[in-house]
């Protein structure tokens, strides 16, 4: 079943082309990768999915409904979850409150009942507070819950933002280069976490720079060069797609 | 007086506060294109120059002596807050710098008072002559003063930006810090040209009003932050717009008071100003894309 | 899950604590001047309570909030000295009034960033004082209402002095910090400081950032203008003066000085700062006699500035991250040996 349906989609920024008439589609359950040299318009790709700002031209379809131009907060509704490239942690909590922002849409205590915490609110604080203790178990950080987050070395901060997505219980999980940054060890973590999640029926686009990675891991790859679709395909299509080759490595790199 | 005479008279009485009003403006915009920094003591840097011209012409200087020095006193005094204060909150997020800035603004008029205290002062005009009529409307000498202030300086200040070398590295630095810095262009010392600059166009443009309005140790607040307006009007980007949409609140604001409602002339400023923000943030010159989430 | 519940045990008692000392005090200052300092503390600190939830959690910025504090006041002061409306109701209507303006006015506020945010509030401030001196016929003008504002009672017992008049405001004061203090600790709370943390994770997130924006600021408003009603029946005169940039400028010194982030940030930046006015109006008056009033300015304008370069949290919070990170550095030093 096709959980994502992007088609024609274009953006551009006064006159850079950032995205230009890309389509692909994302099946539920499926693990598919992005991939790119720097500047293909790949997390352009992502902020357009996530509303962040409207495409151009073009049409975003989740679950059959349009979301291109909706607001981010809205998409998020929906169910689709993400995490950024340069990490946008709330430095200003806790590592378990990060967390618990994660449930926001899970739960539903407004400003009254915030201000006169009665038997339902503190039921449901309790609830908030277990299940994103269930999300930082998954990701190996339980027992770090009440640690600033801006004190955590840098690894671990990746991993908080998974759960705090993933808090979010979303059908479409966006991962902006999970990879970077992570020792072999924590990519080997992250990995079991993506399988993890996959299992439980998680749908994930990721972008990915860390090629062994995203080789072992993809079900679908599709390949953006400055902005255009360049190729789509198992891993092993795209490995000996000759085109793909030459952007990246350039013309030389066929002679190889 | 009839209605054209009456007109008139907004106009040139408009045109004369405008030319504050732009020379504010100007100020603000430099600082801002330099540093991106809004300064909201710009308005004290004409009270300090109208202050000091009061004491010096007090003992006894010449004028011209007298507005060179308090220029050049204003203009060390801004040096001193922008190496101090300034420069050690460059890292602080653009509102704490707006909270510096209006610090700094207080702090400065709070020294004025202490020190000239809440006495309003007079200077003396700058050429004796009695009013000027104009077609039914009258004009005060120092009013052609002021125009031709703001018209000299704007004069100056192209052709230091267009033929001076540190002009045309400010106005590199206004245009693309980053380039600017690649080409040797030190951020810093622009930051603190632009400064002193602003400095001393705010000091001529408070000497020059003086003999219009009273001297006081407050009247840096209400010049500054329409100045300010003025600025927005024109777009914090485009020093031409500053000038025009001095001008162009100058007049505004005397049509304004004279014909619907002299009381509210300060609140004609602050409406245009949110109005200016609700609906065109970048001002008539600037990109409509500024600063909107 | 335990540590969670000790904190807030230890939270809680704080406030009792706090509560209790509060109550006692005006048994133990009997001084009628000091008293009278107390009230006017307590009613900045319901101001500043509302405007650290707005600045400190939220991480937005409002540089004319003496206009809400002004709003509550001339809505109290005219109802009642005018139409002869119950203080109460008056009260109530200038809080929900003024908070549906702020929301209202928020709308195109918000839309926009970092400094225009701020110069937006300034300008709205800004006309709302000038709207208090200029509507002679409805506010007074410059010479204030003329009509007596009368002072509040309970039925036949009126709150006439300050003793009196201490126990309602600081009541008041207290009931908006523990509400505040549940906000912060609570969903709502933690939506707010997400939006200060990461405005883009936040919506990520699926957080109505724009209509949180506008609660807040509308809460906030809320506060400030109870504030003033209650203001408007202690002096029971009110004049525009108290409600200008001036006053605004001195809630944001409070807020900054007392810890934007922190319960009682705001309870320790008002005194602070009030202590600091009240002691310099007598030194300064006879070192400097060409100075006619108004000298806190320059203390403001010094502390903020000193404080904004080198202590940007604020006296509470900077000093509780300072010795945290000294607790943690210590910890770390600590744990060293054992590595070995």
């Amino acid at each position: 079943m096709t959980l994502l349906k992007i088609s024609n989609l274009t953006k551009h920024f006064g006159g850079v082309q950032a995205v230009n008439d890309v389509s692909f589609s994302v099946n539920k359950g499926e693990i598919v990768a992005v991939i790119g040299p720097n500047g293909a318009g790949k997390t352009t790709l992502f902020n357009l999915i996530t509303g962040i700002y409207p495409a151009s031209n073009g049409n975003i379809s989740f679950k059959g409904t349009e979301i291109n131009g909706i607001a981010a907060h809205r998409v998020a509704q929906l169910g689709i979850a993400r995490t950024f490239q340069n990490l946008q942690i709330f430095n200003n909590m806790t590592v378990l409150e990060n967390v618990m922002v994660g449930r926001h849409i899970k739960s539903k205590t407004g400003f009254m009942g915030a201000i006169l915490p009665l038997g339902s609110v503190q039921h449901e604080e309790r609830d908030i507070i277990e299940k994103a203790l269930e999300k930082l178990a998954m990701v190996g950080l339980a027992d770090k819950a009440l640690e600033e987050a801006t004190n955590m070395p840098y690894g671990q901060q990746k991993m908080l933002e998974i759960a705090r997505a993933i808090a979010l219980e979303p059908e479409l999980l966006l991962l902006d280069e999970p990879a970077a940054g992570l020792n072999s060890t924590e990519t080997r973590e992250l990995i079991d976490i993506i399988y993890n999640l996959r299992d439980q029926g998680v749908t994930i686009l990721l972008v990915e720079h860390d090629m062994e990675t995203v080789m072992e891991i993809a079900d679908q790859l599709v390949v953006l060069d400055f902005g255009n679709k360049l190729a789509e395909g198992t891993p092993y299509e795209i490995q000996n797609n000759h085109e793909v080759i030459a952007a990246y490595l350039g013309e030389e790199g066929l002679e190889c | 007086m009839n209605l054209t005479s009456e007109l008139l008279q907004y106009i040139l009485s408009g045109l004369t506060m405008g030319g504050i009003y732009a020379l504010v403006a100007l100020g603000f915009v430099m600082i801002h294109n330099v540093t991106g920094i809004i300064n909201f003591a710009q308005g004290e840097f004409l009270m300090l120059g109208a202050m000091f011209m009061v004491t010096l012409l007090g003992i006894g200087l010449p004028a011209p002596l007298a507005l060179i020095l308090s220029i050049l006193i204003v203009m060390v005094i801004v040096g001193i807050m922008e190496t101090g204060a300034i420069r050690s909150a460059k890292k602080a997020s653009p509102v704490t710098l707006i909270i510096i800035t209006i610090g700094l603004s207080t702090a400065i008029r709070g020294i004025a008072l202490l020190v000239w205290g809440t006495n309003p002062y007079r200077i003396p005009p700058f050429s004796k002559g009695g009013t000027i009529h104009i077609s039914g409307a009258t004009l005060v000498p120092q009013s052609l003063w002021v125009i031709g202030t703001t018209a000299a300086v704007l004069v100056l200040t192209y052709i230091i930006f267009e033929y001076t070398y540190l002009g045309k590295a400010l106005k590199a630095c206004m245009v693309n810090k980053f380039a600017a810095r690649l080409m040797g262009i030190s951020p810093q010392r622009m930051s603190l040209l632009a400064f002193m600059f602003s400095a001393a166009i705010g000091a001529l443009a408070g000497i020059v009003i003086a003999p219009i309005t009273f001297v006081t140790y407050d009247m840096g607040l209400m010049l500054g932050l329409k100045g300010f307006v003025a600025a927005v009007l024109g777009g914090l980007s485009s020093t031409t717009g500053a000038v025009i949409g001095g001008l162009a609140l100058g007049i505004i604001e005397s049509l304004g008071a004279g014909l619907i409602s002299s009381g509210y002339k300060d609140g004609i400023a602050f409406i245009i100003l949110l109005l200016v923000l609700f609906l065109k943030p970048g001002g008539i010159f600037g990109t409509s894309n500024t600063k909107r989430v | 899950m335990k540590d969670l519940a000790r904190r807030k045990r230890l939270r809680h008692s704080l406030i009792a604590l706090f509560t209790l000392l509060i109550f006692a005090l005006p048994f133990i200052i009997t001084n009628n001047y000091y008293l009278s300092v107390l009230v006017i503390i307590g009613i900045h600190t319901t101001v500043v309570v509302g405007l650290c939830l707005l600045m400190g959690y939220a991480g937005q910025i409002s540089l004319g909030h003496a206009a809400f504090y002004g709003l509550g006041a001339y809505v109290s002061g005219i109802l009642t000295s005018t139409y002869e409306v119950s203080p109460w109701i008056a009260i109530f209507v200038g809080a929900v009034g003024t908070g549906i303006l702020a929301y209202v006015m928020g709308i195109p506020i918000f839309r926009l960033k970092e400094h225009y945010l701020a110069l937006a509030t300034l300008g709205l401030g800004l006309i709302i004082h000038v709207i208090f001196v200029e509507e002679v016929e409805l506010t007074g003008g410059p010479s204030g209402l003329s009509n007596g504002i009368p002072y509040l009672s309970f039925g036949n017992f009126m709150l006439n002095n300050d003793f009196r008049y201490y126990f309602l405001v600081w009541t008041v004061a207290l009931i908006a910090i523990i509400l505040a203090n549940n906000v912060v600790h609570s969903r709502i709370g933690r939506a707010l400081r997400s939006i200060h943390g990461s405005e883009f994770a936040a919506k990520s997130l699926g957080v109505d950032t724009v209509k949180f924006k506008l609660q807040v600021f509308a809460l906030s408003a809320v506060y400030a203008s109870v504030a003033g009603s209650l203001y408007a029946h202690y002096i029971t005169f009110i004049s525009p003066s108290p409600f200008g940039m001036m006053t605004s400028i001195q809630f944001l010194v409070m807020a900054v000085v007392g810890g934007l982030s922190s319960i009682w940030g705001p309870i320790f930046g008002v005194t602070a700062i009030t202590v600091l006015t009240e002691g310099l109006k007598s030194f300064m008056y006879q070192f400097f006699p060409l100075a006619g009033g108004e000298y806190e300015i320059i203390v403001f304008g010094i502390i903020l500035v000193i404080i904004m370069i080198f202590l940007p949290e604020g006296l509470t919070s900077g000093l509780a991250n300072t010795y945290e990170s000294w607790r943690y550095r210590k910890e770390k030093a600590d744990d060293a040996p054992k590595n070995q």
